[in-house]
């Protein structure tokens, strides 16, 4: 079951080839089997889980099913889900309960989806390696010694795994794009108010946006149109119509105006490359036409978000104060111990770094004001580009997944998020599509759209997959 | 080279309400040098004429009418925070008592 598409799965729920407890049992499986080995879990909701398998039972019986109704999802643990523990991987949220659902749980639990559980990820959303959680790193299902990516790693492992077919993600400046890259599956972050933010706890606020994670571009479409969309909780949200992403998937791509940014190229690595250049030949073959482009402040990008998202941090993690929720010292001395021993003893060492960066960003107007200047720029470069292009390609990351613990200079980490960045930034869309291996290792190519064109990057990374495999492929993790 | 002190370092962290040990301290420090550098070439780049964006879209704040939308979650709100009795969040004392001679 675990090795069938979402489409499948509906198919066989439908035609009651099995039972939606059934597929949610042999999912959940699979990760009490094989995830000690990923650590691509935080919580597993076990017996909610089947609960809710023999409710979207009745409810097929019945005829009340949606589309989605039986198909497992697990959210990035950063989604508030009522009753159940909401860690953002910190020992600060470790005994959280959130008291309500966020906007995304509450829709795709509406739908009729099985939550699995929450999974791991970087400590409030910073890092790039999964490494930064309290709960340790997550493994890297094609090579257990590799980091998975992150922020979403957990989400990431989780579907490269087979232990979930779809999963939801954040992504900042890279955190569902670069995962999918590492583990070989495909992951989209919409354009920035496409979906809604109320209960993910937020990150920096003007470029976080949720997505989602599965192992095609049409199970993702499936799944979007249900959590896009306006909604009352979160202003952000923009008043855009949702098409049905399915309806224009299979659309012929012949004529597509393809942009390859000449400064992605510039000291590409060699073998990377390759690959990016053989799915180039794929799309060309479908007739699509590829034209150079230039994106002249992309250089910026990495050095604009080291300022704006650090900054936006120290000022949303100001709320852990110990006091209302989150982790608090233990008898405190007065009011000042209190906040400074809770944030001190709960918050990780990359938080607190970013925290620091982060105000010392504000500390100067200039920092900040000249980031969001430049930002402006990096934008503007996009919108010029896609009044001549209808995407943009390029690779998802500059390499592929390196070893745990191999890099300590944290700036240099977040190097992996070179090419995901700048789309952030702007706001866009973008998707990660797995294009092959590198000694072993998936890469993954990123197609950038524009704004509010989720519907044609998934098309394109659709015809892309009806003609490749790389996809379709598992790593064993069954085999010990 | 950019000059940060350890003295600036201590006054943010008194303002972020962090405590760091003395070896964290001067780590934190040649991070923050090590992040100034990497940003310093956005300082090069002309941006007389150019608006910042601080946000992606220019959001109108949608109203919606006063209307009590969800009922009382004052018990549920409060079984996350680490001390709470009667309704009320506990902290220690904030106010300063002074003896009062006659």
């Amino acid at each position: 079951m675990h090795r069938k598409s979402i489409a499948e799965l509906i198919q066989d729920l439908q035609t009651k080839k099995y039972s939606c407890e059934e597929l949610t049992r042999h999912f959940l499986q699979r990760i009490k089997s094989f995830d000690k080995k990923i650590n691509s879990f935080i919580t597993i909701t076990e017996d909610r889980a089947i609960q809710q398998a023999r409710l979207a039972d009745a409810n097929i019986k019945q005829n009340k099913n949606t589309l989605l109704t039986g198909i497992p999802i697990a959210h990035k643990d950063l989604f508030c889900t009522k009753g159940i523990k909401t860690s953002c991987a910190s020992k600060m949220l470790n005994d959280f309960i959130s008291p309500y659902n966020a906007t995304v749980v509450e829709r795709l639990e509406k739908a009729g989806m099985i939550l699995l559980g929450k999974t791991n990820m970087d400590e409030f959303a910073m890092g790039t390696s999964n490494e930064t959680s309290y709960y340790g790193c997550v493994h890297n299902p094609w090579h257990l010694q590799m980091v998975s990516g992150g922020s979403s790693g957990g989400s990431a492992a989780a579907v490269a795994a087979r232990f979930v077919p779809i999963a939801t993600g954040s992504d900042s400046g890279g955190s569902i794009r670069q995962p999918c890259s590492f583990c070989g599956v495909t992951g989209l972050k919409p354009t920035y108010g496409r979906i809604s933010r109320f209960g993910m706890v937020a990150f920096a606020s003007s470029v976080d946006q949720a997505g989602l994670l599965g192992s095609s571009a049409f199970d993702i479409a499936l799944v979007l149109k249900f959590i896009a969309g306006i909604d009352d909780y979160d202003f952000t949200t923009v008043n855009e119509p949702v098409p049905d992403y399915v309806n224009t998937i299979n659309d012929s791509i012949k004529g597509l105006r393809i942009g390859l940014p000449k400064e992605y190229l510039e000291n590409l690595d060699v073998a990377v490359g390759l690959q990016i250049d053989a799915a180039i030949t794929e799309l060309e073959k479908l007739g699509a036409k590829v034209h150079e482009i230039s994106l002249p402040h992309f250089k910026f990008a990495l050095p604009v978000y080291a300022i704006i998202a650090p900054a936006e941090c120290s000022s949303n993690l100001a709320r852990f104060d110990g006091i209302r929720y989150g982790y608090s010292c233990k008898e405190p001395l007065n009011i000042e111990d209190l906040y400074t021993r809770s944030r001190s003893e709960g918050f990780g060492e990359e938080v607190k770094r970013r925290i620091l960066v982060g105000a010392y960003m504000l500390s100067n107007k200039n920092y900040f004001v000249q980031a969001q200047k430049v930002r402006r720029l990096i934008t503007e470069d996009f919108v010029n580009v896609f009044k001549k292009v209808d995407i943009i390609l390029g690779p998802t990351t500059p390499l592929p997944a390196y070893r745990i613990a191999q890099q300590t200079e944290k700036i240099k980490i977040n190097f992996s998020d070179v090419f995901t960045t700048a789309a952030s930034l702007a706001g866009l869309p973008a998707i990660s599509v797995p294009v092959g291996f590198v000694d072993g290792l998936p890469i993954g190519m990123q197609l950038i759209g524009n704004y509010f064109k989720e519907d044609k990057i998934l098309n394109v990374a659709h015809q892309y997959q009806q003609v490749t495999n790389y996809h379709l492929q598992i790593p064993e993790i069954d085999v010990s | 080279m950019i000059a940060i002190t350890e003295k600036e370092i201590k006054k943010i962290m008194h303002l972020i309400k962090l405590n760091f040990t003395s070896e964290n301290v001067l780590m934190h420090k040649q991070h923050l040098v090590d992040v100034m550098e990497f940003i310093a070439p956005i300082f090069e780049v002309e941006t007389k004429n150019v608006k910042p964006m601080s946000q992606v879209w220019n959001f109108e704040l949608r109203l919606r009418s006063d209307n009590v939308m969800e009922n009382e979650q004052q018990e549920a709100l409060q079984k996350n925070a680490a001390r709470a009795a009667a309704g009320f969040y506990l902290v220690p004392k904030v106010i300063e008592t002074k003896e009062i001679k006659n």
